[in-house]
């Protein structure tokens, strides 16, 4: 008969702390679609998410990623995610190291650990992680035998706060990078970490701080030659790598869905979006591919919903002619789209209107300023007009709920532009008065984070108190209880708007503050500021002299090593531009406003043309 | 529309995945496997899929029912079904049924219990006996170093409910100190223990 020796979980090590831990299963792995066979031999690579699970699985990056390099041969990849601090807990109460996902291989017996630098409040997160692993924080005190610490992601193009930390930033698109990368670090076996670092400082957008130096110091001259280093860029979707079978996850996460990416950056020249800047220049995927993954994902996924994913997907050429062609497929496998991230434009309600998917809830729109001055310093090339019609589009077929993105602090704002705010959000519900008796808006208010790359990298951040003011303000003025008004923590935009612009001295300050404790910086629930603002004094940094001041044209800004691609006289004239609340229109239907990669540009046009 | 039910069984971390998922990893597989899901009515319509009663997480299982109502099916498609599923989620046996609903046929239920960490099977053992599950069970036995208990309305009176007793007495503390595994799931017909498939 079957005793307790049957039953192997039991003697799992995990076993007792997911008996004690919130949401067990972000530690389960056993998702369907991981199926190469672990070779102990192979360059053994972790990709990992700082974040917890739910959100990692979410990120169609690591799709693309894990997919990357599970299609080297001789590389073996694995995933993890920053355990919540319930977990944490567990695994040091029983001095349980950290181990990857699926195959279970201590982290610290990867050769590389490639970390994704999303959002700057994770950063404490890769410290947990590294911690938990036994790998040291500081990049010179890992030795031959620790893992590679690599990062990319938007984060990689800002990375002097975690210069001391990360071993090898990896800048801009990772399907060009990876493979040479592995292949050197195949080749360098054995060799010592310096010299393989060495090597490695050598490729194409990789920057070794330890090897390279900082921007604001001169402390290497023999590498100066090498800055700015230039981020990688995919010219070519349709060849580029992508998946055609996904990990499918068994526990619920943010969006349990096919991620497609229809195309890769934003051209639309958003004045206060990194994304729109260090994404371009706009790669569009053909509708023929598009199309065949598509059917090859609905197949080898069995998940019944598309996301054609981009920062701006009505934006798609020839999306209705995409959409038009892939009901056949949908069709095929019961399956629906989605379109996530909506134009405030007519267009955009049509399109949504014809998703089934979408009519389950409500529609989110970000016209991001309460009036058309404020719109037009921040180039959001939207009308008071489009969001007029917008409205009374979205509530004449049928919706009942509206949510409406806006931010507070933006630079020349004036309390004219917060009230434009309340003022849409009465239009709105006065709109949907009109349709049905009962709807909701739902406004998001966020602090304005001034971020580097952009044309606002030299403006002041609100402070804290202005935030809290403000937020304060906005919802004073709400009375209607059909409109709900939520405004971000000023604290934690605060924090993000330091990591965002600091310099190298953040590495010792974020250390700090995860020794005294700061984890998931970006969740209110374990947030706390206190813990930072000590860090801070201890490391004799002054963050709202990070945060909050006005930078000259000519300071030399931390992220100055780093060649986005566009360049900073197109920054510095179109905030001036700004400034004077002129609008630039988006060079894919006007001239091109020389953004920096007008070279790159030509050259993927000649290259469509000769196709 | 034809209703298939099937007996699986979840083991090692996998046990760790809520019940409420289940549905869902179940229907992403039958889809990588070519079958056809009979859907449910109405604004957003999903598989229709009934799964046995809950079952909590950290209990490993090994014979759960669940009805699956498909347009059609051939053995091919439930072949490649079960090696579509993701690992220690098994599919052991399966049938066409018709008839009362799942919820309906799930009267009984037998569980293994082990004392993990440095807990004595005897005190296990008397605590259970003299308590309201003692009272209930249609079977309790000890055997191979734990015990074997059948319970009456697994949706009453589940795993939960005999962890809380143990917890109650002091003689655990939590769920870490003890092993419960849900071996399977009955109907009562006429006071007599019949299986579901």
């Amino acid at each position: 008969m079957m005793n307790y020796e049957s039953f192997k979980e039991y003697k799992d090590p995990l076993w007792s702390c997911l008996t004690k831990v919130n949401r067990p299963s972000r530690y389960v792995g056993k998702e369907w679609g991981v199926d190469k066979a672990w070779n102990e031999g192979s360059l053994k690579f972790c990709l990992a998410f700082p974040d917890v699970y739910e959100i990692g699985m979410s990120y169609i990056g690591f799709q693309i990623l894990f997919s990357l390099l599970n299609s080297i041969s001789g590389v073996a990849t694995d995933r993890v995610y920053c355990p919540w601090t319930d977990m944490e807990e567990e695994m040091r109460e029983r001095s349980i190291a950290l181990r990857s996902i699926s195959h279970k291989i201590p982290l610290s017996e990867f050769d590389v650990i490639g970390f994704t630098l999303q959002y700057e409040l994770t950063y404490t997160n890769i410290l947990t992680i590294l911690d938990l692993a036994d790998i040291p924080f500081l990049s010179s005190e890992r030795n031959d035998d620790h893992p590679v610490i690599l990062a990319g992601g938007p984060g990689a193009l800002v990375p002097a706060p975690l210069s001391e930390i990360v071993d090898v930033f990896c800048l801009g698109d990772g399907e060009p990078f990876l493979p040479v990368f592995c292949d050197l670090m195949e080749k360098t076996r054995g060799l010592p970490r310096e010299q393989r670092l060495k090597e490695i400082s050598r490729l194409p957008g990789a920057y070794v701080p330890l090897l390279h130096g900082y921007a604001t110091e001169e402390d290497k001259p023999e590498s100066r030659e090498s800055f700015p280093i230039r981020r990688n860029l995919v010219k070519d979707l349709d060849t580029a790598h992508y998946p055609e079978r996904m990990i499918v996850p068994n526990a619920p996460v943010v969006h349990d869905r096919i991620p497609i990416e229809i195309f890769r950056g934003c051209s639309r020249g958003c004045r206060f979006c990194q994304a729109g800047m260090i994404y371009r220049p706009v790669r569009e995927r053909s509708p023929e591919t598009v199309l065949k993954l598509m059917d090859t994902l609905l197949n080898s996924t069995g998940w019944d919903e598309v996301g054609l994913v981009s920062l701006a997907s009505c934006d798609y050429s020839g999306i209705l002619e995409l959409l038009k062609r892939s009901q056949p497929i949908l069709d095929k496998y019961n399956a629906n789209v989605t379109l996530p991230s909506l134009r405030m434009d007519n267009f955009s309600v049509q399109l949504a209107n014809s998703l089934e998917s979408h009519r389950r809830g409500g529609l989110t729109f970000a016209p991001e300023a309460g009036t058309q001055r404020l719109r037009n310093v921040i180039n959001k090339g939207v009308t008071e007009e489009d969001i007029e019609n917008t409205l009374d589009s979205v509530f004449a077929h049928g919706w009942k709920r509206v949510k409406l993105y806006f931010m507070m602090g933006l630079p020349t704002e004036t309390e004219e532009d917060l009230e434009g705010i309340i003022d849409i959000a009465r239009r709105a519900m006065h709109i949907a008065r009109g349709y049905h008796r009962r709807s909701q808006i739902n406004i998001s208010v966020a602090g304005f984070v001034p971020k580097a790359h952009t044309p606002f990298q030299w403006e002041p951040q609100d402070t804290i108190e202005d935030l809290s003011r403000k937020g304060r303000f906005l919802k004073s003025k709400v009375h209607d209880r059909n409109i709900s008004l939520h405004y971000h923590e000023p604290d934690q935009s605060f924090l993000e708007g330091v990591l965002a612009r600091g310099g190298k001295e953040l590495s010792k300050v974020i250390i700090n503050a995860w020794e005294r404790g700061a984890r998931f910086d970006g969740w209110t629930e374990t947030f706390n500021l206190l813990l930072w603002m000590r860090a801070f004094e201890e490391e004799g940094i002054d963050p709202f002299h990070i945060a909050c001041r006005r930078r000259d044209l000519d300071e030399k800004l931390p992220w100055d090593n780093i060649d986005a691609g566009i360049s900073r006289s197109f920054l510095w004239k179109e905030r001036e531009l700004s400034l004077k609340g002129h609008v630039t229109p988006d060079c894919r239907w006007d001239n091109c406003h020389l953004c920096g990669l007008e070279k790159v540009c030509s050259m993927l046009s000649s290259n469509k043309v000769s196709e | 529309m034809k209703r298939l039910r099937v007996l699986y069984s979840k083991r090692g971390l996998f046990s760790f995945i809520p019940h409420t998922s289940l549905p869902q990893i179940f229907a992403s597989a039958a889809r990588r496997a070519g079958l056809s899901f009979h859907y449910s009515e109405g604004f957003s319509p999903r598989p229709k899929i009934s799964l046995g009663p809950a079952l909590p997480v950290g209990v490993p299982a090994l014979a759960e029912p669940a009805d699956f109502y498909f347009l059609s099916w051939n053995d091919h498609n439930l072949r490649r079904w079960k090696t579509n599923l993701p690992q220690d989620l098994t599919i052991h046996s399966w049938g066409a049924v018709e008839g009362k609903n799942l919820s309906k046929l799930c009267k009984a239920a037998s569980y293994l219990i082990f004392p993990r960490a440095d807990i004595a099977l005897p005190i296990v053992e008397k605590t259970i006996a003299s308590s309201r599950a003692g009272e209930l069970s249609l079977d309790f036995q000890v055997r191979d170093g734990g015990l074997s208990i059948t319970l009456p309305d697994p949706q009453q009176y589940g795993p939960g409910f005999i962890v809380k007793i143990l917890v109650a007495e002091r003689v655990i503390k939590d769920w870490s100190e003890i092993a419960v595994i849900r071996t399977s799931i009955a109907n009562m017909v006429e006071g007599s223990i019949t299986p579901l498939l």
